[in-house]
């Protein structure tokens, strides 16, 4: 659905994007994560043929983005941070207004507005200005704005800042009925948490390059954390847990411990079983899910001594 | 039928019921008042009427029409629709402003069905009712374009109350450009034109100008390509009208009149780069778009990213040129030939000097930084010299130093050009290092 090449995009005296590559396919929710300055409004504004970077490629639904910047409008539905709405005119006009900007026929606009409306839960509102709303309902709104013309791509630069808990779990809700419809979604964010619920897979920005983007997926091998609870404590537990070949690292917890092992979910079984066999009073024994938070720190911590280490020889260049 | 998007909004945001009614009830009290008191006066009150409704506040109205969106931030939405730049053209500047056209249009209707029915009615009401619009429309375009952001995403600063003043002096200019003979006509290329009705096509062309600024701006910022041909046309068009009121073309020498044309128009083809060089965005950004765009040999996209006051250029150019084969340089200001080339010379250094400066490290406040070097460079400086007696100098600074040696002025132009050049050079070089400076190609 989105494929960028080779992006660069300047602001007078700054590189806000250098050299940005990544390739996201259709269907997925992708998390863009990154610090504030990272360049994540710049990618959004690029994608969403708003900005215009000074060199590489954007191709959005099989759309050159660079050389057709009007027909990928069509493609592509983007909310950004800080949106804006006609705050005299009722949703339902909002909407048509919207749709007839689209360039939809004057005799679907109807049904779209009523469809749209119901998708966002909007249609009982309909009438409403729209300087009478909530925050949580103007996001609403926005999106449905952003939908009317049923884009396959849609693009939301921290949706949910702002939104109480309970509209921002409104808002996951939403998303994943989106992906359910078909959708592509990029959202970013810098507050982890909130993507966590719906995110398929996570690109993370930083001083304007791509650090990382992987899948937050749970079928993948690598080192994952188990809990293991006791029945009862027992002496020399580290040392026995030590002596399993899958562990790695062991921390003792109040009542258990928690264990690194490498290896995929039958390496997570045979474990269990010679727990067991080695007379380990087991009470319980789950995976740890490591959360985007913690995924988003350790991508950030495996990176540091190589941009430390840039640093250095930076520096003794200069010197 | 489908009707403009943006006209319809406005329609729905500007025309309730309450603000029809509400109108309509003060104007007619107003033109009640005025009547009870001298039925005369109604046609006097019913055109100040207009021109309060559609002139200041019309333009105040038009101007806001973008600013809103920028604003309330709509206008990103806004430019991610299909509404192409005309319909956006048309859907701001009359859907924007259609309350105060509803109020101008009662006006206006008033002031005709009065002056017909009172004696001392004003002379041709049609072609006062014709001036009447044009001037509001040139006012609320100017307004309008003035507001609209320019490429660099950021719009002239320009408040919006300021945009129906800074309208006034076009609609004044082309009074006062007219001449007139003894019978009140206007004498344009040896012909008599009425007045009233030469100012009301003038205006109309000059609405026209503005209205293709606003599509041309709205092009740019609706991402339609365009090619940098409407500056030069409207530096020709600008020359020709001039051109119309000189006693040369009054005697109808077509020798006469050509040279006149090119001696105009190579100083409003001058003026023309000073103002688009303001206007334009110069950071480093938009020059590496071009350098990106000739480097990889992408020329029809150069067209499309080249600078209006390049085009400009060309057009200074050409009338040089002009002005050099057919020798015709002291018509206007009674400048010897050599300062033809002189004056290209320091418009070049100039050009150079305003780009070096937008090139520094530290951008802010640029523009007014390279205003201030070019009046201190054309006036301020030349005048402390010629007070403190050393006026040969100031041929360094401006070619309008009359007492430096003339042939030595277009060496001074030259040299001067070619260092800021090697300036911007080692600039950009430090902004873009070689082995960096170039993006990789698409």
């Amino acid at each position: 659905m989105i494929e960028v090449n080779q992006l660069v995009y300047d602001y007078p005296g700054n590189r806000a994007l250098d050299q940005v590559s990544f390739t996201i396919p259709k269907g997925q929710i992708t998390a863009l994560v990154g610090p504030n300055g990272a360049g994540k409004t710049t990618l959004l504004r690029c994608l969403a043929a708003l900005a215009t970077p000074i060199s590489g490629s954007i191709r959005v639904n099989q759309i050159d983005v660079l050389e057709q910047p009007r027909l990928c409008h069509r493609s592509v539905g983007y909310l950004s941070d800080f949106f804006g709405l006609y705050e005299e005119l009722t949703i339902s006009r909002c909407l048509s207004y919207v749709a007839m900007a689209s360039g939809m026929d004057s005799q679907l606009i109807a049904d779209a507005v009523a469809k749209a409306a119901a998708r966002l839960q909007l249609t009982e509102r309909i009438q409403q200005k729209c300087s009478t709303l909530s925050r949580g309902l103007r996001q609403r709104v926005a999106i449905a704005q952003a939908l009317i013309h049923e884009p396959p791509l849609l693009l939301l630069d921290e949706p949910a800042s702002g939104l109480d808990p309970e509209a921002r779990h409104s808002l996951a809700k939403l998303f994943l009925e989106l992906q359910q419809d078909g959708l592509t979604l990029l959202v970013s964010s810098h507050i982890l948490s909130e993507l966590e619920d719906y995110s398929n897979d996570m690109l993370i920005l930083r001083h304007g390059k791509i650090v990382e983007h992987r899948s937050l997926g749970n079928n993948e091998v690598e080192a994952r954390w188990l809990k293991i609870q006791l029945s009862h404590p027992i002496d020399d537990l580290h040392q026995l847990l030590m002596q399993q070949s899958q562990v790695e690292q062991v921390e003792i917890v109040p009542g258990g411990a928690q264990v690194q092992i490498s290896g995929d979910t039958d390496a997570q079984s045979a474990l269990l079983v010679l727990l067991i066999a080695a007379g380990i009073p087991v009470s319980e024994y789950k995976l740890l899910k490591q959360d985007l938070q913690e995924r988003y720190i350790a991508s950030i911590e495996k990176l540091k001594p190589t941009a430390d280490k840039a640093t250095q020889t930076g520096s003794s260049d200069e010197n | 039928m489908k009707i403009n998007p943006e006209l319809q909004r406005n329609l729905w945001l500007e025309l309730s019921a309450t603000r029809l009614l509400s109108m309509t009830f003060i104007l007619g009290l107003i033109f009640l008042l005025a009547a009870s008191d001298n039925a005369q006066a109604v046609t006097m009150v019913a055109l100040a009427a207009f021109g309060l409704l559609t002139v200041l506040w019309g333009s105040r109205m038009a101007s806001e029409a973008i600013l809103d969106e920028i604003r309330e931030r709509t206008w990103d939405m806004q430019k991610m629709t299909s509404i192409n730049p005309w319909e956006m053209c048309w859907g701001k500047l009359l859907g924007g402003t259609i309350y105060a056209w509803y109020g101008g249009l009662i006006s206006l209707a008033v002031f005709w069905v009065a002056s017909s029915l009172t004696s001392e009615g004003a002379n041709n009401p049609g072609t006062l009712v014709f001036l009447a619009v044009f001037t509001a429309l040139l006012s609320q375009s100017m307004s309008l374009l003035i507001s609209l952001p320019n490429n660099s995403g950021t719009n002239l600063g320009v408040k919006s109350t300021s945009g129906a003043v800074l309208a006034i002096p076009l609609v004044l200019m082309a009074a006062l450009w007219t001449q007139t003979d003894e019978s009140g006509n206007t004498l344009w290329y040896g012909q008599q034109w009425a007045t009233n009705r030469f100012i009301a096509a003038s205006m109309a062309s000059f609405c026209c100008w503005s209205i293709l600024g606003i599509y041309r701006s709205l092009c740019s910022e609706l991402q339609v390509a365009t090619r940098p041909w409407a500056w030069p046309l409207l530096l020709v068009f600008i020359t020709g009208y001039l051109t119309g009121f000189s006693p040369s073309a009054a005697t109808n020498s077509p020798t006469n009149t050509f040279n006149l044309f090119i001696n105009i128009g190579y100083w409003v083809s001058a003026i023309g780069i000073y103002v688009t060089l303001f206007i334009e965005p110069k950071d480093p950004v938009a020059f590496r778009h071009l350098q990106y765009r000739i480097q990889s040999r992408q020329w029809w996209r150069v067209t499309t990213v080249i600078p209006s006051w390049f085009s400009c250029l060309l057009i200074l150019l050409t009338f040089t040129l002009g002005v050099l084969i057919f020798g015709t340089a002291n018509i206007i200001a009674d400048l010897p030939l050599t300062m033809t080339t002189t004056i290209l010379l320091f418009v070049l250094r100039d050009i150079a000097l305003v780009i070096f400066i937008h090139l520094s490290p530290n951008p802010k406040r640029s523009s007014t930084t390279a205003l201030f070097s070019l009046v201190l460079l054309h006036l301020l400086l030349p005048w402390l010299l010629a007070v403190a007696n050393i006026s040969f100098l100031a041929g360094l600074l401006t070619p309008f130093a009359m007492k430096s040696p003339i042939w030595l002025m277009p060496l001074i132009g030259s040299i001067e050009a070619m260092a800021l050049l090697y300036l911007i050079k080692r600039r950009w070089l430090k902004l873009f290092p070689v082995p960096g400076g170039m993006p990789t190609q698409q």
